[in-house]
């Protein structure tokens, strides 16, 4: 039993470290604001990952990974998300499309992406859910017509985060109605300048950028750019679901966010009141446990168990504690959090400022956390078949 | 990084497990309520008998794990048998145990012939007097009367701490397990109990809650077992969550079972009466956290961005 990380992944810890000192503004807090500087930060933080080797460092070598340990790609998300994730919507391609595109994409396929995805050159979002499918994902609706040599696609995605800022959808559609409903959806790799696909944002609570509509009117889509069986996706998407679900290491922002409060509040601890000086321990012990937890489930991934109690476990323990520690976070700083700064750009000055701003982001981000990826009821459902299955 | 036991550890701990089951599982903890002192003769004899002895929780971080893994094992079949408290000690015979002074309660006290207890700071008491406590709630847990004699090395405090809580975890998972199989065979409005969501959810919760807990177990086994500066932060990390989930878990678990949970015959009453010593004493949740608290403020607590880890993230030696 060892809990340490190594000698190996701890340099790269301390690396990434001093890659984000030197590279991010002292008041960077993610790709996803107003101010397209942040965007700019992101583009170049980026290049430099990529030119060190360090987006797709778990995939591959014939990929343009360096086959490293699952344990080192755990350390760059870890990170990365801890740092309000400097690659932006780059993740979406680095957690799931990529592994996607490695376990079920074609020869041409896997040319033509993986290495732009490992070069950071491509955003991706996913074109899953709609307004009348999510949490019954398996309802969607988007049809995919059969028309001369391939689809015309109709229909409409909502969620779909980072769509304004993609190059490329995993775009769901319905291929076939005469069966099971999770049968007859097909998934397909459509670029967002493709004629007929029309972005409209939506602003949300959480910022910019994480909700977009997307319509599609008869959007063409070749047989080259389905990925996986036609009338299969389902069995790509539900790989896919399972590695975007723990690829947010969700834990790592918590425990830097308490550690800096912590240190900020120093002796002012004191001065909490008893309950909340209690809270903010039982937040640091959840923490602990969604980290653990999630290690347990990577390591059953590792063994190829994607199926089992340990991802749904997992998520449920990260996005509850995601909340609970937002909660814990702005009680301790009081009412000052709420104007944050993201209502107000530029007028971050200050370490204290950066952080209050951080919480504040935080606690508006975690608000998701339960209903993302997966709604934490559909986790329990998920787990509960578990449960009843090995019992 | 290394989650799973060493293979000959995970074997022994199969070995010990079918062992308990063929003796009679929770059939010994019945016994054990009638007549205390033979049921620990005998466990005794059959601990011996597995080389449960032979893992030295003071040796490394893999025995420490093992033992707490033993302990997980018996807290699962309610041992009746103050197993924590044995592999805690460093002395044959000698048992440990970690007591509120003010209150101290030790359990299955004849089982040993010599007691050494602790208060959280190390100082070392010598009872002068014990009563059973025989409540309906304490079948097998003695109240004594301690006076202090010394100090021990608060390595033997985590050490308990660790060991003690994965006894309780390893009692809320036959929780866990007993209400898998009622909700399943249970059937009423026609269907399997089951099928309610808010049963199933509630089981759900359990599970995480459980799961969770084994898994600080197994670190705090590691980082007590390695001699870590974080040790009693760490146990005692495990000892707030291990509460927290017996209070959610046992309440669904009789929820689940209705009234048959009650029962005396049914063995969900036997593991909530069984645990309820180690979950209360030395301190209860809300204690257990206050001083979780106070020895974070001296020591900090271990995380991804701890001062210890921000530099060079190794040397704890």
């Amino acid at each position: 039993m060892d809990f340490d990380f190594g000698a190996d992944a701890e340099k790269l810890r301390n690396k990434l470290r001093e890659l984000v000192d030197a590279h991010l503004p002292a008041d960077f807090l993610g790709a996803f604001t107003h101010d397209e500087e942040d965007q700019e930060v992101v583009d170049e933080f980026i290049e430099i990952l990529a030119a060190e080797g360090l987006l797709t460092l778990a995939w591959p070598e014939e990929y343009g990974g360096r086959g490293a340990s699952v344990w080192e790609q755990t350390v760059v998300r870890e990170e990365m998300w801890a740092h309000h994730e400097p690659r932006g919507a780059q993740y979406m391609g680095l957690n799931w499309v990529g592994p996607a595109l490695m376990r079920f994409g074609t020869d041409e396929q896997k040319r033509e992406f993986l290495p732009r995805i490992a070069q950071g050159e491509i955003v991706w979002c996913q074109g899953f859910s709609e307004p009348e499918a999510g949490s019954d994902l398996a309802s969607l609706r988007t049809g995919a017509r059969a028309t001369d040599g391939g689809w015309l696609i109709t229909g409409q995605k909502v969620w779909t985060s980072y769509a304004t800022l993609a190059d490329f959808c995993v775009l769901a559609a319905r291929t076939a109605s005469d069966g099971p409903k999770h049968r007859g959806i097909t998934l397909f790799l459509i670029p967002m300048d493709r004629e007929g696909v029309d972005v409209r944002p939506i602003e949300s609570m959480l910022g910019p950028h994480h909700l977009n509509e997307v319509f599609l009117d008869d959007v063409w889509a070749g047989p080259e750019e389905v990925l996986g069986e036609v009338d299969d996706g389902w069995t790509v998407m539900r790989e896919a679901l399972v590695h975007e679900r723990i690829g947010i290491a969700r834990y790592a922002r918590c425990d830097r966010l308490i550690a800096l409060l912590r240190a900020r509040l120093a002796e002012e601890q004191d001065e909490l009141p008893v309950g909340l000086r209690n809270r903010i321990s039982e937040v640091l012990v959840s923490t602990r446990i969604a980290r653990l937890l999630s290690y347990r489930a990577l390591a059953e991934m590792e063994d190829g168990r994607l199926d089992g109690p340990a991802v749904p476990a997992a998520r449920i323990a990260t996005t509850q504690n995601d909340q609970a520690v937002g909660e814990a976070l702005v009680e301790a700083l009081g009412p000052r959090w709420l104007g944050g700064g993201a209502a107000a750009p530029g007028a971050l000055d200050g370490p204290e400022d950066v952080l209050v701003a951080a919480i504040e982001d935080h606690w508006r981000y975690s608000q998701a956390a339960t209903v993302a990826s997966g709604s934490l009821e559909v986790q329990k459902m998920l787990l509960a078949r578990e449960l009843w299955r090995s019992g | 990084m290394k989650l799973a036991l060493e293979p000959q550890y995970a074997e022994f701990a199969a070995t010990v497990e079918r062992a308990l089951a063929e003796a009679g599982a929770l059939a010994l903890a019945r016994e054990a309520q009638e007549a205390p002192q033979a049921t620990y003769q005998r466990i005794q004899a059959l601990l011996a008998d597995l080389g449960v002895e032979d893992v030295d929780p003071s040796e490394d971080a893999e025995s420490m794990a093992a033992a707490a893994e033993l302990c997980r094992r018996a807290g699962n079949n309610l041992l009746p048998y103050p197993l924590p408290e044995v592999m805690s000690s460093e002395v044959a015979d000698l048992g440990v145990a970690v007591v509120d002074p003010d209150d101290p309660f030790v359990a299955h006290l004849p089982a040993r012939t010599q007691w050494q207890l602790m208060d959280l700071g190390g100082t070392m008491y010598a009872i002068t007097g014990s009563q059973r406590a025989n409540g309906a709630l304490s079948p097998l847990t003695w109240r004594v009367e301690v006076e202090p004699v010394g100090s021990v090395d608060v390595a033997v405090v985590a050490r308990w701490l660790t060991l003690d809580a994965a006894y309780i975890c390893g009692a809320l998972e036959r929780a866990l397990e007993l209400t898998v199989e009622h909700l399943d065979v249970r059937q009423q409005f026609g269907r399997s109990l089951k099928d309610f969501q808010s049963l199933k959810f509630r089981t759900v919760d359990m599970a995480v809650a459980v799961a969770g807990v084994r898994e600080l177990c197994y670190y705090a086994a590691w980082s007590v077992g390695s001699r870590r500066a974080s040790a009693v932060v760490d146990a005692l990390t495990l000892r707030v969550a291990v509460l927290d989930a017996a209070r959610s878990v046992l309440r669904s678990a009789h929820q689940a079972h209705g009234a048959i949970g009650f029962t005396d015959e049914h063995d969900l009453s036997l593991v909530t009466s069984h645990v309820q010593g180690r979950i209360r004493s030395p301190w209860a949740y809300q204690d257990s956290l206050q001083r979780l608290t106070d020895a974070i403020a001296a020591c900090d607590f271990e995380g991804l961005f701890s001062p210890g880890l921000a530099a060079t993230g190794a040397d704890h030696d």
